[in-house]
């Protein structure tokens, strides 16, 4: 009879403070407890290690795969080169005047894609749980990584750091984003001299893409335009790219526009991330990063 | 004398918490567009209540106390809902195998049943503090059955690996006690 006492005591015990434990962790909390901080650095270590032979024999089969297609990528990439160098000579015209324009105005702070300091790092485990949309990667607080910098890949944005250690991270990946961390962007209009300007709201898990809410309507938005951040929600450098239009809407009662956004980068295949640490220096030290 | 067992199982759960973060990076077959949660270390700790505990000791339960809170840290933004899970579904399976002998279809009977039971305490969890709005019935389809077979797969290789060798943990560890 005592025994089913105290069973039932330490029953109820324990889920007071498995309610207790999940209400402490579902509030808005910036840093880490020094126990969660252990643990993610402990296993990252661990996971650092085994991951590199995993890797080399990930990268294995798609160097293999690849090798196939080698020769057809080689035919358009050599067209592509004719294109780039003329982009290029245009490029570096821009800069020139741009930067004597700057001169004339005398403003020495710029915010644009090349003022961050990036910071390389891999993906060393993903969550097990898919209703939580986040990897973990292996740079922390030690290599300069803290807390809402941006996350990019080669292809474009993939999220947000939520938290940091001081030797791995936790990323929020861009569909696991909600009203709470929304990003401002804006949306390239080819002919237009203005950019339409709106909010990343949320993610659609039917049809994979994220949601975009136009501050203002405009006509000119249509599928295939590019989605770009802003650098107005103060998180992220301005000039990362998010994704493509895929479908404009009206939301349900007619009164926003909604657009559709392919993400550009995969969410599901990411291996290697930078993350963007943005920085108001001066235009000299924006330019020394560019030549590197 | 003490015995190292207890120890050799506790670096066995935690590289089953590594395996789970890496296993997800990779990709897995017959996951296309499926929702696939890999429970290495519940499937573990199932066959440890089969097939290593006696009815005196509570080694699974601790184990699942001290790494499922791992998970916990590592894999999810919200901390409890598998400590809670995983807990409390092994301690069913604990007095559910007072009744049945250890064997192989017990074992995989269990991780069937405990895997269903557990996932849909996270399930019913995570719908309660808004960390999904999943209807029950894509639920079934996008995640739960896909889980369910592959902890099948994940039971019958473990079974291969570790079945025997839990048993003869066993003896070593309890069978001066008699």
């Amino acid at each position: 009879m005592a025994d089913k006492k105290r069973r039932l005591f330490i029953l109820l015990v324990s889920l007071i403070i498995v309610v207790g434990i999940i209400g402490f962790s579902l509030r808005e909390r910036a840093n880490l407890t020094t126990i969660e901080d252990f643990v993610h650095d402990a296993v990252g270590w661990t996971q650092n290690i085994i991951n590199k032979p995993i890797a080399f024999l990930d990268n294995l089969g798609d160097n293999i795969n690849e090798i196939k297609h080698v020769y057809d990528e080689n035919q358009v990439l050599r067209e592509h080169i004719d294109q780039i160098r003329q982009l290029e000579y245009e490029n570096q015209e821009l800069r020139k005047e741009i930067s004597e324009l700057k001169d004339a105005l005398e403003k020495a702070d710029s915010d644009f894609l090349l003022n961050f300091q990036s910071i390389q790092a891999s993906v060393i485990a993903k969550s097990k749980d898919q209703w939580f949309k986040q990897i973990t990667i292996n740079k922390g607080t030690e290599h300069g990584v803290q807390p809402n910098m941006a996350v990019i890949t080669g292809k474009g944005m993939v999220g947000k750091v939520q938290s940091s250690s001081p030797f791995t991270s936790t990323v929020l990946l861009l569909n696991g984003f909600d009203r709470t961390n929304r990003i401002s962007v804006n949306v390239d209009l080819e002919d237009s001299d203005r950019d339409a300007s709106g909010f990343i709201v949320g993610y659609d898990e039917e049809t994979s893409q994220l949601i975009l809410e136009l501050n203002e309507r405009n006509d000119k938005i249509e599928e295939g335009q590019f989605v770009f951040s802003s650098g107005m929600g103060g998180l992220f450098p301005k000039g990362l790219e998010i994704g493509t239009i895929t479908e404009v809407t009206q939301d349900k009662y007619q009164l926003t526009q909604l657009a559709y956004v392919e993400p550009s980068a995969e969410l599901d295949e990411i291996h290697h991330v930078i993350v963007i640490d943005r920085l108001m220096t001066t235009t000299d030290e924006a330019e020394e990063g560019d030549e590197e | 004398m003490k015995s190292i067992v207890p120890y050799k199982i506790a670096l066995l759960c935690f590289i089953m918490v590594l395996l789970e973060g890496i296993a997800t990076v990779l990709t897995l077959p017959f996951t296309n567009d499926k929702d696939v949660v890999l429970h290495f270390l519940f499937v573990f700790l199932v066959l440890l209540v089969v097939f290593f505990e006696k009815s005196h000791t509570y080694y699974a339960i601790l184990f699942s106390l001290i790494f499922s809170i791992m998970i916990d840290i590592l894999f999810t933004s919200v901390l409890g809902v598998y400590l809670f899970s995983y807990t409390i579904t092994l301690y069913a399976i604990r007095i559910i195998m007072k009744v049945f002998h250890s064997n192989f279809f017990v074992a995989m009977f269990m991780v069937v049943i405990g895997v269903a039971l557990m996932d849909h305490i996270v399930y019913l969890l995570n719908k309660i503090i808004l960390i999904h709005d999943i209807a029950w019935n894509d639920y079934i389809v996008d995640r739960f059955i896909p889980t369910i077979i592959w902890s099948v797969i994940i039971g019958i290789i473990f079974y291969l690996i570790f079945g025997k060798r839990l048993e003869r943990w066993s003896d070593k560890k309890f069978g001066e006690n008699k």
